[in-house]
């Protein structure tokens, strides 16, 4: 649904506020929930979707009803919007002098019980040619996976914080007092959008995956991709993230 | 009892829409898609330009953008109906939905030419030395440069350094092919909601060769420049 693209309203840039509508015999329209704002969808075929601006929330005069663009620059306008903004701090979860980016709703993780490969530089394709027989004969890449995990998500400047909320397949009872464990951000070394499905992490050689209830995966893309600079800069260790 | 967590996501997540994806192509003709892309002709008012021929033989690198899954799957037939050697990259994640289609295609065999490409990216090195040696020895490989599917139906940049590096370490022509229209019947956003008419076209491109003799190393200033000139092509392509 277009909230997967634009997962932040582009007028009131307000963080997962649009709902996409489509009833048979209805308009298809998009609706932001905090500013009000009403797109109605329109498919161009061979071509792309454009957004018209149906109703005006009154939040800005900048756009106005009939204003219409395409999907893409919608899109573009929204990414325009974003920063690294910290949110207020959740209780007993960060240090000193941690900021907090986002939080996520309820969230299932999978992770790998071992990790394919303990190697944990990753190598570009022209590194690898200096002695690629040293990597190719690896183990098995189809590591095994089974713990699932129910919970919420958080990304600070520093680390990404899992925080486990209720029975995993090993501990089917909920831990009365869940410990959260955390990826420091030198560690991750992606973090891709698996098509509109869910989050892949690969933090060292371990790979994780992360299906949101209600969250598209580009946002958390996005804010990474916002701190890898950051990250780069402070420790020298480069995140990959998929295109946004 | 483990699974690989590939398995789980595809099992979880993928079932229902590779039987979406395969019911569709099945209902577009099926094996009989590959002979002309008939139905694609009729529903998606799909059109071939090619300014140039994908070779029949020699090594050669086909370079695609991600559109859909729709549209992608007409650009593999176009590419397999002059080269039925060719070797596809794809995300372990989607072998399932490409060896189902492929089957669906009545190209079982070609599910042998997958080439797996891991997101723990030091783990590629090995399919893309598969991929140089079948170069090498006169095969073709298509490849999504991309690495992802587009989000919002423009062409990713920068690209991924995987088709440059094969083309500068094996020398073989490269054939960019574009496809344009795919992102409104499919966007990736609304994945599981193919429409059934559209307007596509694939235009195929002159060759593109980045260096004479294969290179022996290649540094990382060396892929940039060539995976920024292959981005220049197939933009071109696409406003062209």
């Amino acid at each position: 649904m277009i909230p997967d693209l634009l997962w932040r309203c582009p007028i009131c840039a307000s963080n997962d506020a649009l709902r996409h509508s489509q009833r048979w015999l209805h308009l298809e329209v998009v609706d932001c929930t905090v500013c009000g704002t009403q797109w109605r969808v329109r498919r161009v075929v061979g071509d792309n979707y454009y957004l018209k601006i149906a109703r005006s929330g009154g939040y800005t005069t900048a756009f106005l009803p009939g204003v219409e663009l395409s999907i893409s620059a919608w899109y573009d306008l929204m990414k325009q919007t974003v920063h690294l903004e910290a949110l207020p701090e959740p209780p007993n979860l960060l240090e000193a002098g941690e900021r907090l980016y986002l939080s996520s709703g309820q969230a299932t993780l999978w992770a790998e019980a071992q990790p394919a490969f303990s190697r944990v530089d990753p190598l570009s394709p022209a590194a690898a040619e200096i002695n690629p027989l040293s990597v190719t004969d690896l183990p098995g890449t189809e590591a095994e996976c089974g713990r699932v995990v129910l919970g919420q998500l958080f990304l600070t400047n520093q680390r990404m914080i899992w925080q486990s909320s209720s029975a995993t397949e090993e501990h089917p009872k909920p831990s009365a007092d869940p410990q959260p464990f955390t990826f420091p951000l030198h560690s991750v070394n992606g973090i891709y959008a698996i098509l509109n499905l869910g989050l892949s992490m690969v933090v060292g050689m371990r790979l994780y995956y992360l299906r949101f209830t209600n969250e598209s995966p580009l946002k958390w893309v996005t804010y990474v991709a916002l701190l890898a600079p950051q990250v780069k800069a402070e420790s020298g260790h480069h995140i990959r993230t998929s295109h946004y | 009892m483990h699974e690989p967590l590939q398995k789980i996501i595809h099992k979880q997540y993928q079932k229902k829409y590779q039987a979406l994806l395969i019911g569709l192509v099945k209902r577009l003709g099926g094996a009989r898609l590959r002979l002309g892309l008939g139905w694609a002709r009729i529903f998606y008012r799909l059109k071939i330009e090619e300014d140039a021929s994908i070779p029949v033989k020699g090594g050669c690198l086909v370079a695609f953008n991600h559109v859909s899954d729709i549209a992608d799957t007409m650009v593999y037939l176009v590419i397999h109906h002059r080269r039925p050697d060719v070797y596809l990259f794809s995300w372990s994640l989607n072998i399932g939905i490409i060896s189902g289609l492929l089957e669906a295609l009545g190209l079982p065999e070609s599910g042998e030419h997958l080439l797996v490409a891991d997101m723990r990216r030091t783990l590629n090195v090995n399919e893309l030395l598969r991929a140089r040696q079948v170069l090498l020895d006169g095969g073709c490989v298509a490849i999504a440069p991309e690495g992802e599917t587009t989000w919002d139906g423009r062409l990713q940049s920068p690209l991924a350094p995987g088709a440059a590096w094969l083309a500068l370490h094996t020398a073989v022509p490269i054939i960019p092919i574009i496809s344009r229209g795919g992102y409104d019947v499919q966007p990736l956003w609304q994945r599981e909601k193919i429409h059934l008419t559209g307007r596509i076209r694939i235009r195929i491109g002159q060759p593109l060769v980045l260096c004479e003799q294969p290179l022996e190393r290649v540094s990382d200033a060396q892929l940039q420049t060539a995976s920024q000139r292959l981005w220049q092509v197939l933009a071109e392509l696409l406003t062209c």
